[in-house]
């Protein structure tokens, strides 16, 4: 492959990082709104999964929902997109392993991703699907996406403009 | 696409550390203070363990129905177990019977299948209780284990024995 037609071929794939980029993006703002209004119900959710000590469970259920909206709102910008994409696939990693150890539990709750999901869709081996799709979306981006299709890539056209006046 | 390297690189990483501790620190001011003017706040460090709902028991196991032949003919040897509601046990039960109350939602306690155990030893469980509620408590107990545990046929009209009369 010569080099240009590696550049070309890395383009497509930061191309494609992009739609995956806003799309998971949006999907941790929305997760994290139910969660932000009702600290209490998220908490009741975690403690469900019979994982984290007591001591944990608020702690969680009142940073992890800020760290989720502020992610996505950077992600969908495109601002500081590897650092984002870094802790999102962090947070997708902790999910599967407290929905894999929920499911060996035989536990039959809702994953308390969503609101509109309590009580209505229990975990199962399709809830880890969708996480591993998201978990591979977000990885996506932390690898592909060099910011150039969003804020990262427009405030370092910027920069280079303003150096070179 | 073209990765750095060298000191550029540590410059890099440098950056992509002090970026990750803003995307945590943010937010956890944003929640300390959010938390801190919500009219119902959640305390930090949970007081009481929360009450998770879980599943109702399900029998793994089934014990066996008996009749009125098998307590005529095992009178000495039975254990009755009555598995209504202490207040009805405290009017009215079977000689020398215990009471373990069914419940719908909690398996027995381990406290109880250990004292039922121990008194149990060399006799012959049968439970009994108005509607289904003697085999739901025999099926429980046989599904933790308990062996030879029966209970008494629901159409066996057990109420006469509790007036001292055997049919």
């Amino acid at each position: 492959m010569s080099g240009h037609e590696k550049k070309r071929f890395y383009g497509i794939l930061t191309m494609i990082a992009l739609p995956l980029r806003v799309y998971i993006g949006v999907v941790f703002v929305l997760a994290s709104l139910y969660k932000i209004y009702d600290p209490y119900a998220f908490a009741l959710s975690i403690a469900t999964y019979q994982i984290l000590p007591l001591w944990v469970i608020n702690p969680f259920a009142l940073l992890l929902p800020w760290v989720e909206l502020l992610v996505g709102i950077t992600m969908v910008l495109g601002y500081w997109t590897r650092e984002s994409a870094a802790l999102i696939s962090g947070m997708m990693v902790m999910f599967l392993i407290a929905l894999t150890l929920a499911l060996t539990k035989d536990l039959q709750m809702s994953c308390g991703c969503f609101a509109s999901q309590e009580a209505a869709d229990e975990i199962g081996v399709h809830t880890i699907y969708r996480d591993l799709a998201w978990l591979g979306a977000a990885l996506w981006t932390l690898i592909f996406d060099d910011g150039r299709f969003g804020l990262d890539g427009w405030l370092s056209y910027r920069n280079k403009r303003n150096h070179a006046v | 696409m073209s990765y750095p390297t060298g000191k550029k690189m540590d410059d890099v990483m440098k950056r992509f550390f002090i970026r990750i501790a803003i995307l945590l620190g943010v937010p956890l001011l944003l929640a300390v203070a959010v938390n801190l003017f919500r009219p119902t706040s959640l305390d930090w460090i949970a007081k009481e363990a929360y009450e998770i709902f879980q599943d109702c028991p399900e029998a793994t196991a089934q014990a066996e129905e008996v009749q009125v032949e098998f307590v005529r003919s095992h009178a000495t040897s039975l254990l009755w177990v009555d598995a209504r509601s202490e207040e009805l046990f405290a009017v009215k039960h079977l000689p020398g019977a215990v009471n373990v109350v069914y419940d719908t939602l909690f398996p027995v306690a381990e406290e109880d299948l250990h004292n039922l155990q121990s008194i149990s030893k060399g006799k012959t469980v049968v439970v009994y209780g108005e509607g289904g509620i003697g085999k739901l408590l025999a099926d429980d107990l046989a599904s933790q284990g308990m062996v030879g545990v029966k209970y008494l046929n629901p159409q066996f009209d057990w109420k006469t024995l509790l007036m001292g009369e055997m049919p």
